[in-house]
């Protein structure tokens, strides 16, 4: 800022400070597991008696922490899950309470401590409609700049509104799982690549319950219809003038020894599948 | 001055498993690249299918028909059909400029006006407004274009523009030929010195 070397941490770290300006390094880094030291906030919220702000050792379970601390779900209902780590973190099945909270275990389960966040779920909730929450906030607080994260979440959230109305299909939730990977490997900043992470991570360990949402293809023959090559366009196509940027023929890598794929077309049987491959109109 | 936000130009780096935009990466000795793969083409024609899904790209009734950057990427990507469901956005147009209109169901949020009236006109008249999906292209206060102060109808701004989301008036479908080479013309000359047509 203003020309200078500049750290900026959030008021959580800040308030780490003082107590280890008093008591000494040694004493916080005591506190913890031998990779994640110290203490961390959690905002304990959900299907637990107990809500509020708690903060715990690093390498307490997560059972501790919700059936301890926060008294378990109200009315004697069953722990389902715990979504860690803010809208972009992971929810961690029931299965797994007794994994400590630190960062490599969180990490493991494909959740992060992230801001803190610790949300409990129990028998009742639908982890899709969980999914779909998390990715409505993500899809709003999208900045914008880029194509992935600003298209895609929006893409996402519908889809996820569509399963939850049951109108999807087979194919919507492999199109849902194809955005997953395209937003999180190709946004820009860490909105966008966490921003698929409640959808995987739910996928990863409720993927039953989307199944259950799924509407039947009605129109979907036993086997997909072969291609029928009569119908594709195979006529080359000129590279199109104003787009010197992009290759033309063969691929362009810099890479020596470049593998020359299989041309398959990578995205499922579809109805079009008559419609020539993509990658055959482009490099013919 | 580019920006990395349409992931287009993405490219794999031996050695590293995360993709990186080479408009705004530097080469390095020994940096092995590849600029195309099954995987990247596959995420530039979803990326491009996103792009068509997010606003309303009817080409054939476009000013920009056969001389649009992003429909030549789609089709020189074989980007055949979009398998996204359109979202259809009600958006407006802006035709109260004396010489220029802007459609914002045709605009990609590129950035291109918004850099090229600040940088190279100097007038910062092209703006961005909202946040994600709600992002809009402004004139100054997000006043109508006729009614903006700072602009200086320079048509810098429709010339860099990729589509046919900024145009002249009077321009039919197909008709809208983009000029790039006068804004490259003027840049070299101010940059480097060096007057070349
Ligand atoms: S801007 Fe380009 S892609 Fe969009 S409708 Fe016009 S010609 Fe088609
Ligand atoms: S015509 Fe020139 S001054 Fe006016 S908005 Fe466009 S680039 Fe800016
Ligand atoms: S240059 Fe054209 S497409 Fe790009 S942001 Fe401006 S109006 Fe939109
Ligand atoms: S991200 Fe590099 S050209 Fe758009």
């Amino acid at each position: 800022m203003f020309g200078q070397p500049t750290l900026i941490n959030n008021v959580e770290t800040f308030a780490c400070v003082p107590a280890i300006l008093r008591r000494g390094a040694e004493w916080f880094a005591a506190i913890g597991t031998e990779r994640s030291k110290g203490t961390k906030v959690f905002a304990l919220a959900g299907k637990v008696k107990h809500t509020g702000l708690i903060e715990v050792p690093m390498g307490m379970t997560l059972r501790e922490i919700v059936e301890d601390m926060g008294g378990g779900v109200p009315d004697g209902g069953q722990i389902k899950a715990v979504q860690t780590g803010g809208p972009s973190g992971g929810c961690i099945p029931a299965a797994h309470l007794d994994t400590p909270v630190d960062y490599e275990s969180l990490g493991r389960l494909g959740s992060i401590m992230g801001s803190g966040g610790m949300i409990v779920m129990d028998q009742q909730d639908n982890m899709v409609d969980v999914a779909r929450f998390f990715m409505e906030f993500c899809r709003d607080e999208s900045c914008g700049k880029c194509v992935p994260c600003r298209a895609g979440t929006v893409q996402m959230h519908d889809l996820l509104c569509r399963l939850l109305a049951r109108q999807a299909t087979a194919r919507d939730l492999a199109k849902l799982e194809e955005l997953c990977d395209l937003v999180r490997n190709t946004s820009l900043c860490g909105l966008g690549i966490t921003a698929p992470n409640p959808v995987l991570s739910t996928l990863r360990f409720f993927r039953q319950e989307y199944l259950d949402l799924l509407a039947p293809e009605p129109w979907k023959p036993a086997t997909p219809p072969a291609p029928s090559p009569a119908s594709a366009d195979t006529r080359p196509q000129p590279p199109h003038p104003a787009s010197p940027w992009l290759p033309k023929s063969s691929p362009s890598t810099v890479r020596k020894s470049a593998p020359p794929k299989g041309r398959a077309s990578s995205r499922p049987p579809t109805r079009r599948a008559s419609a020539s491959p993509p990658s055959a109109t482009w490099r013919a | 001055m580019d920006v990395g936000a349409c992931r287009l130009c993405l490219v794999e780096i031996a050695g590293s498993n995360k993709l990186v935009p080479a408009c705004t990466t530097q080469v390095a000795d020994g940096m092995v690249v590849a600029t195309t793969s099954e995987r990247l083409q596959r995420y530039r024609r979803l990326l491009l299918e996103l792009l068509f899904a997010e606003r309303n790209h009817v080409c054939a009734v476009c000013v920009s028909n056969g001389h649009c950057e992003l429909q030549a990427l789609a089709t020189n990507l074989g980007m055949d059909h979009v398998s996204f469901p359109y979202t259809f956005p009600k958006l407006e147009v802006d035709l109260t400029h004396r010489l220029f209109g802007m459609d914002h169901n045709r605009c990609v949020l590129c950035g291109r006006c918004v850099r090229v009236c600040w940088y190279v006109e100097g007038a910062a008249t092209k703006n961005f407004s909202g946040r994600g999906a709600g992002s809009r292209i402004i004139s100054d206060l997000n006043q109508p274009w006729g009614e903006s102060r700072t602009c200086t109808a320079c048509g810098k701004c429709v010339h860099a523009c990729p589509t046919g989301a900024l145009f002249e008036k009077g321009t039919t479908v197909g008709e809208m030929q983009k000029d790039r080479g006068k804004l490259e013309y003027i840049v070299t000359a101010r940059e480097k010195k060096q007057w070349i047509v």
